[in-house]
């Protein structure tokens, strides 16, 4: 048994270059989930600070420097991130209202997975027939890295025809029919 | 298994292997046969009796819809929350053999395989954790010792219940009920995606890797074209924390296949699929087999073999994503590695044995 061990170990040679690390660090990522029914688009938004950015995000956040997100604050960012998003439906700007939100400690936010995840909505009424909806997030472009993605209806009613995105994902169209 | 900081790190990992010895050994165990329920119970209670009062506590906990999620591609340390069960570094030998019993029971030896190949991959991910750079308040931590068992309900025969097995790059749930084995929502990746072990080349997810570039090397142009997403895809979507999410599918749909396509497509899927019993497999590649007009391909990225290109397939009981992450500092855009894989195995009418639980 042991000789096996010991041959194991011998034989253990790494044959790729050292990383430096596994996990985001500099990036603020931002993922975006969009569900489409006959009366509302709803947003589900993951914001995920990066190791080396997360003092930054949380000075954003805990404004008043206490090192605890307090309910107003949150409330306040989750507002802020919103107002970056735009939602066009059929050529018209549709208002996003936060519905709620969740947010992590700052210490996992530290460890660079602390996310950040915000619900949104913008109520529409759509008649039968072909939509259109076009959605951006313009928000910390400078430090962001997007996914967007759009969750397949739970109803037949709804057919999502058409899906296009920017290169880095920060805007999607989307043409869908209403039955 | 706590080792100062300061020792050379060959030696640290000489003392590693060492202490995990059991776990080389059981490369050699994966089971045979096919009634995984009555081994996968036998080796419960097995691994059970190896264990004290307290510990038992720990790996035996309940069941529901809270405790089930707890997995994680991400190390001891950072991870969102514990995992469920108890680390492998906390056992004695004997209990460590009796844990990989358990894991191997209801697995297929060459998914048994893969799970212990990803795990040693973590072991060299080790060694150069010392060039791991992170806040002094975080403690991503690595290697064999790292890894989580833990029984989720009462092993039955009748009744649903589950065995987790995860750590970094690693996320096996197996909801068991009755003689059904279910293997989704489950997770394997790579850092390092190849390493050398006893004087033979290791790539845990290597098959995936090949495949996937046969697969959208052997599409006609117009099939290419259909399949190729063009954007960036920055990471997976389908992580621990998406249950019950069903993105709208993209790419090449599989009904425009030829059956030399269809055939490349679901040896794919197989590479996931079966990491759980031949038995349980068969049953899953069918059901896969029979959805596959539905079945779409999408691709992001070169299609050079060796590339960091990320792929999604997905049809109507199937979802796989095999995500490139970056390794360099700093992680910035267009970066992935091929060096850092993660995927993500789910079925969307049946994670967590769903279908199966409901009746």
């Amino acid at each position: 048994m042991r000789q096996k061990t010991l041959l194991a170990i011998a034989g253990v040679l790494l044959v790729v270059a050292r990383s430096a690390s596994a996990h985001r660090l500099d990036e603020y990522l931002q993922a975006t989930r969009l569900s489409i029914s006959s009366n509302e688009v709803g947003i589900e938004l993951d914001l995920t600070p990066g190791v080396d950015i997360a003092p930054l995000i949380f000075a954003l956040i805990n404004t008043d420097h206490d090192g605890r997100i307090s309910p107003s604050e949150a409330e306040r960012y989750a507002n802020q991130v919103v107002r970056e998003i735009a939602i066009e439906i059929d050529g018209r700007r549709s208002q996003l209202g936060v519905l709620r939100y969740e947010f992590p400690s700052f210490q996992e936010m530290s460890a660079g997975e602390g996310t950040i995840r915000i619900y949104a909505r913008a109520i529409w009424r759509g008649s039968a027939g072909a939509h259109y909806l076009v959605y951006q997030n313009n928000y910390k472009t400078d430090l962001g890295v997007y996914l967007v993605n759009v969750l397949r209806p739970g109803t037949p009613a709804i057919e999502i025809t058409e899906q296009r995105r920017d290169r880095f994902q920060r805007g999607m169209n989307l043409a869908f029919v209403l039955r | 298994m706590n080792i100062p900081s300061d020792r050379n790190p060959l030696l640290l990992f000489v003392f590693a292997v060492l202490a995990a010895s059991p776990l080389l050994l059981s490369v050699q165990r994966a089971p045979e046969g096919t009634d995984a329920t009555l081994k996968a119970i036998a080796a419960a209670q097995a691994f059970l009796s190896t264990l004290d009062e307290h510990q038992r506590k720990v790996v035996n906990v309940e069941l529901n819809e809270d405790t089930r999620i707890r997995w994680s591609n991400l190390p001891t340390g950072i991870a969102p929350y514990p995992r469920n069960g108890i680390r492998l570094g906390d056992m004695t030998p004997a209990q460590q053999e009796a844990a990989l019993k358990l894991v191997a029971a209801p697995l297929s030896p060459s998914g048994y395989q893969k799970v212990i190949n990803i795990i040693n991959g973590d072991e060299v991910f080790k060694t150069m954790a010392p060039s791991l750079r992170f806040r002094e308040n975080t403690t991503p931590v690595f290697g064999r010792g790292e890894f989580y068992v833990a029984i989720l309900g009462t092993p039955s025969a009748t009744t649903p219940w589950m065995i987790q097995f995860g750590g970094h790059h690693l996320g096996i749930n197996i909801t068991l009920v009755g003689s059904q084995h279910v293997l989704t929502p489950s997770h394997t990746g790579a850092q390092p995606a190849t390493y050398s072990m006893n004087g033979q080349t290791i790539r845990p997810l290597g098959n995936e890797n090949e495949k996937a570039f046969a697969l959208i090397n052997a599409l006609n142009a117009g099939q290419r074209k259909q399949a190729m997403i063009d954007y960036y895809v920055a990471d997976g979507v389908l992580g621990p924390g998406h249950d019950g999410e069903v993105i709208q599918p993209e790419g090449v749909r599989a009904a425009t296949f030829t059956q030399g396509q269809q055939a490349m497509i679901l040896d794919l899927i197989q590479e996931w699929v079966s990491i759980i019993n031949e038995t349980d497999a068969k049953a899953k590649m069918a059901e896969v087999k029979k959805n596959l007009a539905d079945t779409f391909f999408a691709w992001s990225g070169p299609t050079i073999n060796g590339s960091a290109s990320y792929f999604r397939i997905q049809g109507p009981t199937v979802e796989i994503e095999y995500a490139p992450q970056c390794v360099a500092v700093p992680c910035g855009s267009g970066r992935p590695s091929p060096d850092h894989i993660h995927t993500f195995y789910r079925d969307p009418t049946n994670d967590y044995g769903a279908k199966l639980t409901a009746r």
